[in-house]
């Protein structure tokens, strides 16, 4: 309760009343007396009565005053805390300790004022420096969760320190983490000397920042045990807009030329309106626009395919929404690679059967060039294939397909080397050192898909490629195949988009496709790490999926011939292997689009330097060194926490040869929107401060729980010479 | 206030008596100017006799005396000078007192001023018995209460006493009528004593008193008051009663204190400058226990300068 609050003005009304009343009731029971000088006494009234009234009125008030001045003194009252009205920040009392959480992250980018948040919180800082007494202490510890605070305890700042210190202060990229600034900042204060302490929080309160209420109400609570002073200033404003582009990817870094590929952009709508238009905008590197479009979004996240044929220049796609408040999240780039050609081997156990009987022709098919064997592949492909023999076409702008042939026994590894996917018909045998390098070839990014038909002995495929099969096969389901009798595949739950796709009916649908025979498998002993990618209807698995390495095996269990399913008449066919083997493909790729903290490897061609050069985001330029892995060079870059763009020279010297690399911003600063006013509450409740929206507010605040100018002194005093005036008035002294 | 222990214990007889009677019998209580006397005395008569006191010379006038030349100033300058001698003889002292209401105001002490009037009145009439001086007593208030005629004799001291003894302070005063009837049968020159407290204008009283003066009296102004009445020491807010009126005042004695007692110096000096300014004596007696103290050394002081 303040000094001036209306309680103590009625408690100061009602003791200033007391000495009136006492004079009240003394006037009514006062002496009488007969007096024989009467004509003296009247004669020295007649002279002195009008002074005399005042001076009697005066030395009532001087009483009053001298009965109040007196518990007033021992009441310790301070005046009233005026903030400063040039808009500075209140100077602390000395030896306080006061230590700032920034909030740094992305979305302090938003706008604010007539800057940002971010701007409006930099120039608090150094007001809050400017306004720091000896002896004292200021830290500035950004929200960022590195702990790394930022002491100045050299007061009273000229302006240079003050730059000096807060350009140590770097901006991060990181989601603001205020759970592990409050444990810091209450080790921090645990360990301070200073008499008072003071906790400030500067930031814009995002709901996806407060993550464990509880936690923090517990941390502010233990700031106030700790007898800290605890203040909010919050930068939110729930007017703002925000669309930002939160992912863009088609699933991969490398493309096929000439492929129509689903590009996924998740966008996200952050606003108070219920329904916001914007438009998205896709680029590529030369600023031309491939794709637009009008959209409609609701507050939330919402994922929009879009249907890209890139032409093989495209190296980096820039995906755009329409500026807003926070400009930050409006765009987000991705570097993709354009391959023109696939390279497929195709091995082939012993199989006397011909013509469509033979997986190999209805691959060869699928693989084929529009018009030279079939038009069954709606990818068009132009390919002469023949068995056993390497062909290849390229028609305009669309990719080449390479299919090698090879029989089981003529396996050559080093063919293993340039090749996107090997696929494995009716392979039940081949020789311990093959499927070593089978092992290695999947190590290294390659993907075997494993397609045992009806020829395969399970015993001799399960001896064979134990090493990298998902699981062992048993016998096939079906000893007679019954026309009327079939299963459907249906997709499991995979995180793969690409293989969805196969699920609509505009890439085929292979819902539709019929299974009439399959292997058996014992789900429970499949290698730890493989997954089910499709099953039957009768849920029966269809396809395994076992990671190893930078690559994967794959097993098909009803065979790639038409002896089993009717899948390679069914449209689904040539998608399904063309989906795959460009997943197989990126996969042999190190990534283009990398996660914070993934590193950036590239592998270096034969005969280049051993040294390349990486530019960071932040401009800085890194030399690296190649390192001999497996018999090829490659270079490493890991610091990569920084989201933004890295460029890759691989020759130091041609600055025009380069490779873009991007690390992916984390998003979750874009969802900006404050905490509910509920959970305000509950911190106010929990730290015993109030959530301040302005400056001023926080002054204020701050104000409160400061005592201006004690006036106990001054109470002492004034007693001390309205008893002398009184003393005076009355005559005791000075009569 | 009136005493009434005070006065119960008053008698005439334990008016004068003890010690007091043998330290007043030394005591005079001369006129300083000349005054009419029936029988020789000590006081200096205006008229001129031929007795041991020498006056003066004068010039010789036909029909004058022979027995009365100075026959050594004619020897030595051959010029007629009549020798002329002071005659002295006894005088008429009138105590005039006021015994209006204020004089029975009591202090601290065991007098009011009105007991202590009539104590000093009755050693002045023991004082003017002795010596053989004629005394009155005139009382009054709006107007004379009490009145007195001169006498010398025993008996007429005693019935002054005894009439002193039965006065009792009342009413309010009037000094203008009071004293002016008072004073009206005081014919002769003598030695006119006026008890008060004066309090009225000084200027006022004193016109009325200085009539007497102008006739020849010589007047002393016994000025009483009590020392209580002097001050105002009170420390709370008190209703201070007139004693001669219905009038009362509420004041906080201590915002009048100190201009009370200035102005109640100033009333005194203001009575004795302008007693002194008509040609007759004032003096201010505090009311004391030890009542004789204050007079006999006014007296003294009197007889000192008289001598």
């Amino acid at each position: 309760m303040h000094f001036l609050a209306p309680t103590f003005f009625a408690a100061f009304c009602a003791l200033a009343a007391i000495p009136l009343i006492i004079y009240l009731i003394f006037r009514r029971r006062k002496r009488n007396v007969p007096w024989g000088a009467m004509f003296i006494l009247r004669r020295t009234l007649d002279k002195h009565s009008r002074v005399k009234v005042w001076k009697q009125y005066a030395i009532i008030a001087v009483r009053t005053l001298a009965f109040l001045a007196l518990p007033l003194a021992f009441m310790w009252p301070y005046l009233r805390w005026k903030p400063p009205t040039d808009g500075s920040f209140p100077p602390p009392p000395s030896s306080t300790h006061r230590l700032i959480i920034l909030d740094v992250s992305p979305s302090m980018d938003a706008v604010y004022a007539r800057g940002t948040c971010m701007d409006a919180a930099w120039s608090l800082c150094r007001k809050a420096l400017a306004a720091g007494v000896f002896p004292g202490r200021l830290d500035i510890l950004p929200m960022d969760g590195t702990e790394t605070p930022f002491v100045f305890d050299r007061f009273p700042a000229n302006h240079a320190a003050i730059e000096s210190f807060l350009g140590q202060i770097g901006r991060n990229s990181t989601p603001a983490n205020l759970e592990t600034a409050l444990r810091y900042a209450l080790r921090t204060f645990r360990a301070s000397h200073e008499k008072n302490k003071e906790l400030y929080v500067f930031s814009d309160f995002g709901a996806k920042d407060v993550r464990d209420l509880n936690v923090l109400a517990g941390l502010f609570r233990s700031f106030r045990r700790q007898g800290a002073r605890i203040f909010f200033l919050s930068y939110e404003n729930p007017q703002l807009n925000n669309f930002a582009v939160l992912d863009f990817t088609a699933q991969m870094d490398l493309l096929l030329q000439g492929q129509p590929t689903m590009f996924y952009a998740v966008l996200g709508y952050f606003g108070a309106q219920p329904v916001a238009e914007t438009w998205l905008t896709i680029n590529n590197q030369d600023g031309e626009t491939l794709y637009e479009e009008v959209l409609s979004l609701a507050p939330g996240e919402k994922t929009v395919t879009i249907p890209l044929t890139l032409k093989g220049k495209e190296r980096m796609l820039t995906a755009s929404v329409k500026k807003d408040d926070f400009s930050n999240d409006n765009a987000i780039q991705r570097g993709y690679r354009v391959s023109d050609s696939l390279r497929l081997l195709v091995i082939q156990g012993i199989n006397l059967k011909s013509g469509f009987e033979n997986p190999k022709e209805w691959l060869e098919l699928v693989f084929a060039a529009p018009g030279e064997k079939s038009s069954l592949s709606p990818l068009q492909v132009s390919s002469e294939s023949k068995p056993e023999s390497s062909q290849s076409t390229k028609l305009g702008g669309r990719y080449q397909v390479h299919v090698d042939f090879a029989s089981a026994v003529q396996i050559n590894p080093a063919q293993f080397e340039d090749t996107d996917g090997i696929i494995l018909l009716d392979v039940d045998s081949l020789s311990e050192a093959q499927v070593d390098a089978l092992r290695l070839y999947v190590l290294r990014g390659g993907t075997v898909l494993l397609a045992p038909g009806p020829q395969t002995a399970p015993d001799k495929f399960n001896a064979t490629f134990l090493p990298i099969t998902p699981i062992g096969l048993e016998a096939p389901a079906q000893k007679e195949i019954d026309p009327d009798r079939y299963e459907n595949a249906i997709l499991e739950k995979t995180s793969d988009l690409m293989l969805k796709e196969i699920e609509t009916p505009q890439h085929g649908n292979i819902g539709n496709a019929r299974f009439y025979n399959y292997y058996r498998v014992d789900a429970n002993k499949m290698a730890k790490g493989a997954e089910i990618l499709f099953t039957l209807s009768n849920e029966a698995p269809l396809l395994f999926y076992r990671p190893l390495g930078r690559g994967a095996c794959l097993l098909w269990t009803a065979g790639l011939g038409m002896d089993w399913n009717s899948m390679v008449v069914h449209p689904v066919f040539p998608v399904f292997f063309s989906r795959l083997f460009n997943i197989a493909a990126a996969r042999r790729k190190f990534a283009l689009n990398l996660a914070p903290g993934a590193p950036i490897i590239y592998r270096l061609a034969q005969g280049a330097g051993k040294e390349t050069v990486i530019r960071r985001p932040d401009g800085r330029r890194v030399t690296l060194q190649a390192e001999l892995v497996g018999g090829a060079w490659f270079a490493r870059y890991d610091d990569t926490l920084m989201p933004g763009m890295y460029r890759l020279q691989p020759d130091p010297a041609d600055e025009s040869d380069f490779l873009t690399y991007t690390v992916r911003e984390d998003k979750h600063e874009s969802d900006y929107r404050p905490i509910t006013k509920e959970q305000q509450q509950a911190l106010e409740q929990a730290s015993g401060a109030r959530f301040c929206l302005s400056e001023r507010d926080m002054f204020e605040s701050v104000g409160a729980v400061y005592t201006g100018r004690p006036l106990a002194s001054w109470l002492a005093c004034a007693l001390f010479f309205l008893l002398l005036l009184e003393a005076g008035l009355a005559r005791r002294w000075f009569a | 206030m009136e005493s009434k222990d005070s006065r119960a214990e008053l008698t005439p007889l334990n008016l004068v008596e003890g010690d007091i009677v043998e330290r007043v019998r030394r005591l005079e209580l001369f006129s300083r100017f000349r005054v009419e006397g029936l029988i020789s005395g000590n006081n200096k008569s205006p008229f001129r006799g031929f007795t041991a006191d020498f006056l003066q010379h004068r010039q010789y006038f036909r029909g004058d005396s022979l027995k009365y030349l100075d026959w050594r100033v004619f020897g030595k300058r051959e010029k007629l000078y009549i020798k002329e001698y002071e005659e002295l003889t006894n005088t008429t002292v009138s105590v005039i007192m006021d015994v209006s209401n204020s004089m029975s105001f009591r202090g601290s002490g065991r007098l009011s001023k009105f007991d202590f009037c009539v104590r000093c009145a009755a050693l002045v009439f023991y004082m003017a018995f002795l010596h053989k001086d004629s005394f009155s007593l005139t009382c009054f208030n709006t107007g004379v209460v009490q009145r007195i005629p001169a006498g010398n004799s025993k008996k007429h001291l005693h019935r002054i006493l005894r009439a002193l003894v039965g006065q009792n302070a009342g009413g309010a005063t009037d000094f203008f009528l009071g004293l002016k009837e008072a004073a009206a049968p005081i014919k002769r020159k003598g030695l006119t004593v006026v008890f008060s407290d004066f309090m009225e204008e000084a200027e006022d009283i004193v016109r009325v008193i200085a009539r007497l003066r102008l006739e020849g009296s010589d007047v002393i102004a016994m000025h009483v008051f009590d020392p209580a009445e002097s001050t105002l020491d009170f420390l709370s807010i008190t209703r201070f009663f007139d004693l001669e009126s219905p009038e009362m005042l509420t004041i906080d004695p201590l915002l009048v204190r100190r201009e009370y007692e200035h102005e109640f110096e100033a009333h005194k000096l203001a009575m004795r400058k302008a007693c002194l300014h008509h040609g007759f004596d004032h003096t201010a007696l505090s009311v004391e226990n030890e009542y004789e103290v204050p007079l006999m050394e006014y007296v003294r002081h009197r007889m000192e300068l008289c001598s």
